[in-house]
């Protein structure tokens, strides 16, 4: 795939007797945030951090822009950008310092580093304890500057592994904030999160693991879809078109499980976009007086429920 | 241009320079090379008197310039090798401990460049001593007139063993993953670096590359009674400078083989960063086996040692016995300043320390040793102290008893006692200290090591006309011979004056150290644990 920024080719990793990486295969189109998404163990971190070259894999493949990645680690280093799970920093090293020693290491010299690590500063909101020592940031500040780290040379891949553990919502705003800021600078991102309600916001696409392989990958959208095919609906209506719409809604085949609050309604419903205008069309058509009509946005959280579901019943079994 | 724009070094120089710390560690080596120029001072007049009224005519800047070299090439020598490489092997398991090694595995720059980024990064203090001390250590040299020749041919050898040194510490630290087997590896360093020298150089000239290694080196020479000496101004006096000039290139090259082979090893190390880490029991046995060896090798170097001493003309007047025990003896003394330094560097946290203070379950004693030795959380200067003690006890009974190097109890007895009085003073300094802050930490170190130096001297000083250098607790060692068989009345009380004076110093320090202990931990309010509170503390540890 001449798009693709990552593929994957029966990539494998085993740690002694356990496989942490069965045979992938994947592709990442450039420009995506991609999501990873699976419980402890799954094979995350693991996928992470081949892709930031600090795990060889045991067998298979990644290429990186077309090229194997341990053909050229270096080159590779150069393109990335990896914030792992439980980022530290050198406590004895002030913020700037810090930034300086990364934009060093990747080449940066002289106007355009300090001007580089100032801009970095100033986006990941750090300007204030610029020249603390980093042993005195706060948990959330040294997420930042985890971040700012990672972005610092501009990568064409960022990798980030739970950016989001432990930061409050404020701090996850701003952090998702930069993130968007990046990607829009041309990089593909793929995180991995349990924060399943903000990667549903975030991501382009998601891949889902359990036990090393990817159970389902691909939009965001389509990944949903594939995996709760029935929508949740929402509808309200003004007082008197109650009944009306309850009755409509109760002859049609493609809903189920109506639930009624007053004037609200909750209902699954299974069909595509066009059947869904057409519902509204029908409902108005039948002088229902319609306030609301949505569908609910929680389903990535409920699409991941599912499956881990199904993937622990056929491991039980 | 690979030193130039290398982020390792960045940092090294970055986290060294411009904090408060390093200008506290050059005062601190300001003042410990400038008391022991005032020792040599004092000691080289004394001697140019003798010398006059024998009718010799000695220059007192030059046998002062002569002697001060001794020392600054010895420090020089054992930061360059001692030190750096325990530095290197602690440098990647360091960084695992912080969670920052991921940064190391991710920069994009060659393995190479990394180790060398490290050495330098890392060492800087070390190299900024090696360069004081080599300066400092030239100039002396010149005014004692020793040979420019000669001079550049130890900076060679503290260069090339710098960087061999440096290599092997970081390999170490890549492969074994634990700072003891850096240690472990260092002994095995120096053990292939006296065989190939000795098959270079001869049986005789077996020690010769171990002289400048020793650690303070001109308190180990303190050890031989200066009025039995001859004047060691003399051409073939014993040690590195008589060695011809063509065979110096022997360890140059030597060091600098191992040097190559070190580095692109620890670059391949760098290029896998992955490797696993050794288990704590591997690091255990590797610290035993290290001592173990440690005091086969101190007890044949001694031995030697004594051979050499008997066999050159300049020293018919020493018997044997009294050679290996002033030896062993400055040995001893040398190990025990170098776990001191050891502890020092293993200053832990505030928080650590505070937590690790709290928790005896077991009653004081026993546990604090056992969690010294076993507990990652735990200053590891109990072990340290623990081992000191035994090794100590191992290379004296040896010499005891296969060499028939006659040492008493009695000064054994003092010896251990009077250390371990100075260690406990430490220890409880430390405790208050680090209770304060880890910077408070390391300056009570600093200030110990002054104080051990200072303190029983300036009494000598005050009180009565005994050499500064003697009246520390090395020197002591010297007068304590003199408990076991006295030369004179005077010389036993001496002997007394010295050792009490060490003890009560020793003692008055431990009380110190004890009180402000209370004192800190009281103020943070700290109170010893409840048996529930040491259950619960237990119940998480082990959860």
């Amino acid at each position: 795939m001449a798009d693709s920024i990552i593929e994957l080719r029966r990539l494998r990793k085993e740690y002694f007797n356990v496989v942490a990486l069965a045979d992938v295969d994947l592709s990442i189109p450039g420009g995506e945030i991609y999501g990873l998404i699976g419980p402890n163990g799954a094979g995350k971190t693991t996928l992470l951090r081949i892709l930031a070259t600090t795990l060889e894999p045991t067998a298979g493949c990644v290429l990186l822009e077309g090229k194997d990645l341990w053909d050229d680690p270096l080159a590779a280093r150069r393109t990335t950008g990896f914030m792992p799970d439980f980022f530290q920093v050198y406590r004895d090293l002030t913020v700037r310092e810090f930034l300086n020693f990364f934009a060093l290491a990747h080449g940066l010299r002289g106007g355009e580093r300090t001007r580089r690590v100032a801009d970095v500063i100033r986006l990941i909101g750090l300007e204030e304890k610029a020249d603390a020592l980093c042993k005195g940031l706060s948990r959330g500040m040294v997420q930042r500057l985890g971040l700012g780290r990672a972005i610092l040379h501009k990568p064409r891949l960022l990798l980030l592994d739970e950016p989001a553990s432990g930061l409050d919502p404020l701090a996850r705003k701003r952090l998702f904030d930069v993130l968007q800021y990046v990607r829009s600078g041309g990089a593909t991102i793929v995180i991995s999160s349990h924060i399943l309600a903000e990667l549903s916001d975030l991501c382009t696409s998601v891949g889902i693991m359990d036990r090393g392989v990817f159970l389902e990958a691909g939009p965001t959208e389509q990944v949903i879809r594939r995996l709760l095919p029935r929508r949740k609906l929402q509808l309200r209506v003004l007082e008197g078109s109650q009944a009306a719409a309850v009755r409509f809604l109760e002859q049609r085949e493609s809903v189920s499980e109506l639930q009624t609050d007053t004037m609200l309604l909750r209902f699954d419903f299974e069909g595509d976009d066009e059947t869904v205008a057409d519902l509204l069309r029908d409902l108005i058509a039948r002088n229902v007086r319609v306030v609301l009509f949505q569908e609910s946005a929680s389903s990535l959280h409920e699409a991941y429920l599912r499956i881990a579901e199904r993937s622990s019943h056929v491991a039980n079994q | 241009m690979w030193p130039i724009n290398n982020p390792l070094i960045y940092r090294g120089v970055r986290s060294s320079f411009g904090r408060s710390g390093f200008w506290g560690w050059m005062l601190g080596l300001g003042l410990f090379m400038g008391f022991i120029f005032v020792c040599i001072y004092i000691d080289a007049s004394e001697d140019v008197s003798r010398h006059l009224t024998h009718g010799n005519q000695v220059s007192l800047s030059q046998l002062t310039g002569y002697r001060y070299a001794w020392f600054c090439f010895g420090l020089e020598l054992f930061v360059a090798i001692f030190v750096t490489l325990w530095i290197m092997g602690d440098s990647v398991v360091q960084e695992r401990k912080q969670n920052t090694h991921e940064f190391l595995e991710t920069l994009p720059l060659h393995p190479l460049r990394k180790a060398l980024g490290l050495l330098l990064g890392r060492c800087t203090w070390a190299l900024i001593v090696v360069a004081l001390a080599g300066a400092v250590g030239t100039i002396s040299a010149l005014i004692g007139e020793v040979e420019m020749e000669r001079i550049l041919w130890l900076h060679a050898i503290a260069l090339s063993g710098f960087i061999a040194s440096g290599f092997l510490g970081l390999l170490a630290s890549l492969g074994l993953g634990r700072m003891s087997l850096g240690g472990l590896a260092a002994i095995v360093f120096l053990l292939l670096s006296m065989g190939i020298s000795s098959a270079l150089l001869g049986e005789k000239t077996v020690i010769l590359p171990l002289l400048p290694l020793a650690p303070l080196a001109c308190l180990g020479w303190s050890m031989i009674p200066v009025h039995e000496l001859p004047p060691l101004i003399q051409q073939n006096a014993f040690h590195f400078y008589s060695l011809p000039v063509p065979w110096q290139a022997g360890p140059v090259a030597f060091y600098l083989f191992l040097a190559v082979v070190f580095f692109l090893s620890a670059g391949r190390g760098l290029a896998r960063p992955d490797a696993a880490r050794s288990p704590r029991w591997q690091g255990l046995i590797g610290l035993a086996l290290f001592h173990g060896l440690l005091v086969g090798f101190l007890a044949d170097n001694v031995r030697r040692a004594a051979e050499v001493c008997l066999h050159s003309p300049n020293y018919s007047s020493l018997e044997s016995a009294e050679a290996v025990v002033a030896i062993c003896l400055a040995y001893l003394a040398g190990f025990g300043a170098v776990i001191l330094l050891w502890m020092i560097l293993q200053t832990p946290t505030m928080d650590k320390a505070a937590a690790w203070m709290r928790h005896r379950p077991r009653g004081p004693r026993g546990n604090t040793i056992v969690r010294g030795l076993f507990d990652d959380g735990s200053p590891s200067w109990f072990a340290g102290l623990l081992i000191w003690g035994i090794t100590l006890a191992v290379t004296l009974a040896i010499n005891q008893y296969f060499f028939q190097a006659r040492i008493s109890a009695r000064v054994l007895l003092a010896v251990a006692g009077v250390w371990a009085l100075f260690l406990l003073g430490y220890a409880s300094l430390f405790q208050a200290g680090v209770l304060t802050s880890r910077l408070a930490g390391f300056l009570v170190g600093i200030l110990f090591i002054a104080a051990c130096l200072l303190g029983p001297s300036l009494l000598a000083m005050v009180t009565e006309s005994i050499s500064p250098l003697y009246a520390t607790p090395v020197g002591m060692l010297e007068h304590i011979e003199d408990l076991v068989e006295p030369s004179s009345a005077q010389a036993a009380k001496e002997a007394w004056i010295a050792v009490m004076k060490n003890a009560f110093s020793g003692l008055i320090i431990l009380v110190i150290g004890q009180g402000l202990c209370a004192l800190r931990l009281a103020t943070l309010g700290y109170g010893e644990p409840s048996a529930r509170e040491n259950r619960q503390a237990d119940g998480a540890a082990a959860s």
